[in-house]
């Protein structure tokens, strides 16, 4: 009955073993091996594993028990069948035995029909266990759907069974479970998926549908596309799958609401390989994170966006580590002389071809990583550095100022006001030569810590500007709060004052507020010369812009600053 | 009046949900996020029961206990340690520390309360 069974039988007597061996040749075991004592049994599992072991309870050097607890204790062996030897009149020992793990018990001396019923038993039970396992393997043992192994398997058998269909893959992301399984446990993580599932299966009904747990928070939706009538466009999904989903879930009392993400991809499998529209969804899913509606169809263009940051990162790391970055200038002039009396440093990113990467393509990126108070500390400490270069070079009777940017992150930052005097101080230059830009989004966040910063750097006497005014919220209370110098006029205004009046009012109004709030005013984005001539009658200090200058390397400056 | 708990614990996830279950459970919790303010808050508020979470920044936990154990105005307080690491050392350290009962993180509410009760009760 068990010619591919693998019987371990371990017995310090020779004799015991000699007749147990012959008894189960007899029942069909012929495959059967012989320990002599525990350690010995734990060195035969450990080389391979048995299907059955009969073990003897009281050995030498090892007994019975410990070669139990060893063999229970142990995840590779622990779903062996055990069947204990014991003499009859021995029950504490079965007792403790069957305490510890042991399956059953076969009293000496053998007598033939309970050691074949045993047997019997045990095969069954190795069995049942041998498809458990195999089971688990391809199943969530929680929500019984398929593992990722085994669903894109499906995925790939039915996609190439029909090139030209179209079919689906939604990936759906549950933020919650991390959380639950750290605060409540991750049984009740399991359950919380689980629920998620039952209202998955009633959302997509249709009989074709596959589902898979992906990992232990994404779920995993397949289905031909037409077989899914929630697809039509965003707003039904948001409807019928993400809102559904969003209700409150209760675990141990507690709700969980919302905290999802679903990403959409489809395609057929004669254009995109069935894994290749798993991981879209997957990253569909991730981008839906930034997304009010919680769900997102895969956009390859920002697919491919994400690509090319991924591949700039080191890049940009390595070329700030080279100081391979470099800062163009460009002039701001005087309103009615002309005459240049400040300028702006604008970052460039020069590549070995000659071209330049300019920074909205990597600004964003270096936001995200972290790597903008880097960029930040090198634009102050090279603006600084041009300050004291060109006070040495045109004497201290030469009066400007040099703008530089610092980021929205970086104004929230305490150590900022330090790490601006430790670089003036390095440079030896005085304070009012610089000025620091920041843009209305700085204000928002955190705005106390912002205002901080503010105060502290106008008292020192750095000049503070308000870049972009125009482009954002403009709350009129900013320009209250932040107490700053200089107030810059968005390009957007310029455009077309000259053209459309209520622009060319709206410009008047703006400089004379500020003009009010004693701020120097400057206007960016000029480029015609009847945008100067209007704004050479009104309140405008300083104009910025391509009609005077352009941005310029260092040596292009000096021949029309000198 | 109701019984008031010092939860030291430094993750804010695990802050928000214990706490919430134990003020559901009508205890009053009071919150240190490091070993150093657990001890000071301890002093300042003398509180009925101490959850020690032991992985700490500035000061550890089993420090803390320790601390705590020694200072005779505190040492009253009993104390449940709590850890992730469901291991047999973390459990004896703290213990050894003078911790009066241990209990692993996730916290198992039912768990916990029966312990917090025993303690309370004696």
């Amino acid at each position: 009955m068990g010619d591919q069974t693998r019987v371990l039988i371990v017995d310090d007597n020779e004799n015991n073993r000699y007749t147990l061996k012959r008894r189960l040749k007899r029942l069909q075991f012929p495959n059967v091996t012989e320990a002599e004592h525990g350690q010995e049994a734990l060195d035969i599992l450990e080389a391979s594993p048995h299907d059955i072991i009969l073990l003897d309870v009281m050995m030498p050097v090892m007994d019975g028990f410990a070669v139990l607890e060893n063999v229970k204790n142990n995840p590779k062996l622990a779903n062996i069948p055990v069947i204990m030897i014991s003499a009859l009149d021995d029950l504490d020992n079965v007792v403790k035995a069957i305490e510890l793990g042991a399956d059953d018990y076969l009293p000496k001396p053998f007598n033939p029909v309970l050691l074949e019923a045993r047997m019997k038993a045990a095969v069954r039970k190795k069995r049942l266990i041998n498809i458990e396992t195999s089971y688990y393997r391809d199943f969530d043992k929680y929500t019984d759907l398929a593992k990722l192994e085994l669903f894109s398997g499906n995925l790939d058998s039915e996609m190439n069974r029909a090139l030209d269909t179209s079919y689906t893959v939604i990936n759906v992301r549950f933020a919650h479970f991390q959380f639950i399984t750290q605060t409540l446990g991750p049984a009740q993580a399991n359950e919380y998926i689980k629920q998620q599932v039952t209202r998955l299966k009633r959302i997509f009904s249709d009989e074709n549908t596959v589902f898979g747990r992906l990992a232990e928070d994404v779920v995993a939706v397949f289905n031909a596309a037409k077989n899914i009538s929630v697809l039509a466009d965003q707003a039904s999904m948001y409807q019928q799958v993400y809102l559904p989903l969003k209700e409150s879930i209760s675990i141990d009392e507690e709700n969980f609401e919302g905290n999802l993400s679903i990403g959409i991809n489809t395609g057929k499998a004669r254009e995109r390989k069935p894994q290749t529209l798993l991981a879209n969804a997957a990253f569909a899913a991730q981008t839906a994170l930034d997304n009010d509606l919680g769900l997102a169809f895969y956009d390859p263009e920002r697919h491919r966006e994400n690509i090319e940051k991924f591949h700039l990162e080191p890049k940009l790391r390595e070329a700030l580590k080279n100081r391979e970055l470099i800062l163009y200038y460009q002039p701001i002039v005087n309103t009615q002389s002309g005459d240049i009396e400040s300028f702006e440093a604008l970052l460039r990113w020069p590549q070995s071809d000659g071209s330049m990467i300019p920074p909205f393509k990597f600004i964003t990126l270096a936001e995200e990583t972290g790597l903008i108070y880097d960029i930040d500390s090198f634009v102050l400490d090279e603006t600084c550095r041009q300050i004291s270069l060109w006070r040495e070079k045109y004497g201290p009777g030469k009066k400007f100022t040099i703008g530089a940017n610092i980021s929205a992150k970086h104004w929230v930052n305490p150590a900022l006001v330090e790490e601006v005097k430790d670089i003036i101080h390095k440079y030896n230059i005085p304070f009012d030569y610089l000025k620091l830009e920041m843009t209305e989004s700085a204000m928002v966040d955190n705005a106390e810590a912002v205002q901080t910063n503010v105060h502290k750097l106008k008292d020192m006497g750095v000049k503070i500007a308000l870049d972009d005014f125009g482009t954002g919220y403009s709350s009129l209370g900013y320009l209250i709060d932040f107490p700053v110098d200089i107030l810059k006029v968005d390009k957007i205004f310029v455009d077309d004052m000259h053209t459309d009046d209520k622009k060319k009012q709206l410009v008047t109004h703006i400089l004379n507020i500020a003009q009010s709030l004693n701020m120097t005013t400057i206007v960016e984005g000029v480029e015609l010369g009847e945008q100067h001539e209007a704004l050479k009658a009104l309140n405008c200090h300083q104009i910025q812009g391509y009609y005077f200058y352009k941005p310029l390397p260092v040596n292009e400056i000096e021949q029309s600053f000198g | 009046m109701s019984v008031r708990i010092l939860y030291v614990e430094d993750n804010e996830d695990n802050i928000y949900m214990l706490s919430r279950r134990l003020k559901r459970k009508s205890f009053e919790v009071i919150i240190a996020q490091d070993g150093q303010s657990g001890i000071d808050m301890a002093h300042a508020e003398i509180p009925d029961l101490i959850l020690m979470d032991l992985s700490l920044p500035i000061k550890d936990g089993w420090q803390a206990i320790r601390e705590l154990k020694q200072s005779p105005s505190v040492q009253h307080i009993p104390i449940i340690a709590l850890s992730a690491h469901a291991m047999d050392q973390h459990r004896q350290d703290a213990l050894d520390a003078g911790a009066e009962d241990f209990d692993s993180k996730p916290v198992d509410l039912t768990r916990l309360l029966s312990k917090i009760e025993s303690l309370l009760g004696s």
